[in-house]
């Protein structure tokens, strides 16, 4: 929101800068390495992209960070801070799977609302404030299958389903609580249809035992 | 905790048993951390994947079958082992997969919450009954198993997937091929390692290492009830494809990326 736009940007930058980069084992690091030396490859180009094609502000380079010598070998990207973003832009639209934020001033919630539902996919938005009204419009218009009210990853404990929506799922079910339930089993429906042992008995000769107490006329599950 | 190997040799887990694929090709598996080469992972073959699936197709009929008290009471013991090896497991996905041990806490203690919420599975799975349709007409609806159903986790969470598959797959009855990413499988040889030590019936959870060579074998293999995959949408949408044309149901999770909105009386604690 423009009131605190410039605030935010800079706390999280001042933030980030706390963050240390290293090995995923050292105890007093923060930020590990990407996965492999193609995924660092891949998302150094989308930083590039982003500062050649969609001519974001780069605010935070986190593209060759300071690491041991020991440690020279690891895939590292530090954390990397883009402002003045639009939704057109590629480090907007692609998932960067590394530490690239984009952020974009948008005017009020509305604003916000149509480039959430202006995505192809759907997975989790959320939104950070104290106001019910904020907060029900939020959770009402955001069309995604995971919305976050002040956390930050939207991920549903286990108790519940985890999943998007549009391009986020293909397929029907989602995962854990009831959505994994219903995703791993398949109903079956009984109809059982009971007399006591007496009743409707047939006789040797193939014919009615009319002696015995009459059974229901139903012949189907048609209640009748 | 256990200490780490010099070097890491991935195998697969079938019918109870490590096997090894005679002949194999593998790949190496690094320690994103320092770029330097920690281990290989066998590139197993078709031929593999079909054996697991039939290993788990053996076992399905026993296993679902088994009360559904010991179905959840091996979920009770996977869930006690994990808390015993938290450290060591944690520590398993923060060498391949790099997440910062941290991190990796945070996703082996999720996935020990997940597996708490299967071990409600006989409450979750109960059916539902409408008595008096007719005279002496009673409705009844069941919730059962399918059989095997085929599993794949993208890099990034080696063990949150495994999660959102397998304990709720193999508590209501069913059994599970799992294959984890070539890129972090260690987390996966430790659990591994966890259904032996419960005494975990041979062939429920079977996995299978490579790339995606063993999940083609999926889909026309009519034993195999559905398939679930964490990943891209374009995948996601393959998988479907062909799932659907055989038949089978699908979970797949695929692309993401998420807004988040800070209004402007956000309260700065909760954010940053």
């Amino acid at each position: 929101m423009p009131e605190i736009h410039d605030e935010l940007v800079e706390r999280i930058i001042a933030a980030s800068r706390k963050m240390k980069v290293g090995s995923a084992l050292d105890p007093n690091i923060h930020i590990g390495p990407v996965i492999s030396a193609e995924a660092k490859a891949r998302i150094v180009r989308c930083i590039d992209v982003g500062v050649r094609q969609d001519k974001a502000k780069l605010v935070l380079d986190g593209r060759n960070p300071e690491v041991p010598p020991e440690i020279k070998g690891g895939y590292y990207v530090g954390p990397t801070i883009f402002t003045e973003a639009g939704p057109e832009m590629s480090i907007v639209q692609s998932e960067i799977f590394g530490p690239v934020v984009a952020v974009i001033k948008v005017e009020n919630l509305d604003h916000a609302l149509r480039l959430i539902r202006a995505q192809e996919v759907g997975n989790g938005a959320c939104i950070f404030t104290q106001n019910l009204y904020y907060t029900e419009k939020f959770i009402a218009e955001a069309d995604v299958g995971m919305v976050g009210v002040n956390v930050g990853v939207p991920a549903p404990h286990p108790y519940l389903p985890f999943g998007g929506i549009k391009q986020s799922l293909v397929g029907t079910d989602k995962a854990q609580g009831k959505g994994g339930i219903d995703f791993f089993t398949q109903h079956k429906v009984a109809t059982v249809r009971f007399a006591s042992p007496a009743a409707g008995r047939l006789t040797a000769d193939g014919s009615k035992d009319v002696a015995g107490p009459k059974t229901s006329a139903v012949k189907s599950c048609t209640a009748g | 905790m256990t200490a780490t190997p010099a070097f890491i040799r991935i195998r697969n887990y079938i019918d109870g048993q490590w096997v090894d694929e005679p002949g194999v090709r593998t790949i190496a598996l690094f320690n994103p951390s320092d770029g330097k080469q920690i281990g290989q992972v066998p590139l197993s073959t078709a031929e593999v994947s079909t054996a697991a699936i039939a290993s788990c197709h053996r076992a399905y009929d026993e296993w679902r079958r088994t009360p559904i008290g010991r179905r959840v009471k091996f979920l009770f013991d996977m869930r006690r082992a994990m808390e015993e090896r938290r450290e060591d497991l944690a520590h398993a996905i923060a060498i391949d997969q790099a997440k910062h041990i941290s991190e990796a806490r945070g996703e082996v203690q999720r996935v020990i919450e997940i597996i708490e919420t299967a071990c409600g599975i006989p409450t979750l799975i109960q059916g539902e009954t409408l008595e008096n349709i007719g005279a002496n007409i009673v409705g009844r609806v069941l919730r059962q198993p399918l059989g095997v159903f085929c599993g794949v986790a993208p890099f990034n969470f080696p063990a949150l997937v495994f999660g959102w598959f397998i304990p709720f797959a193999i508590g209501v009855g069913n059994t599970f091929v799992f294959k984890p990413s070539p890129q972090s499988p260690y987390f996966m040889q430790k659990m591994c390692e966890i259904f032996s030590q419960i005494g975990l019936p041979p062939g429920v959870i079977n996995v299978v290492n490579g790339d995606h060579v063993p999940t083609a074998a999926w889909y026309d293999d009519p034993r195999v009830r559905g398939i679930c995959m964490v990943g891209s949408t374009p995948t996601a949408r393959k998988i479907a494809e062909a799932a659907g044309r055989a038949g089978k149901r699908t979970m797949l999770l695929g692309g993401a990326k998420n807004y988040l909105v800070a209004m402007e009386d956000l309260q700065w604690d909760l954010f940053i």
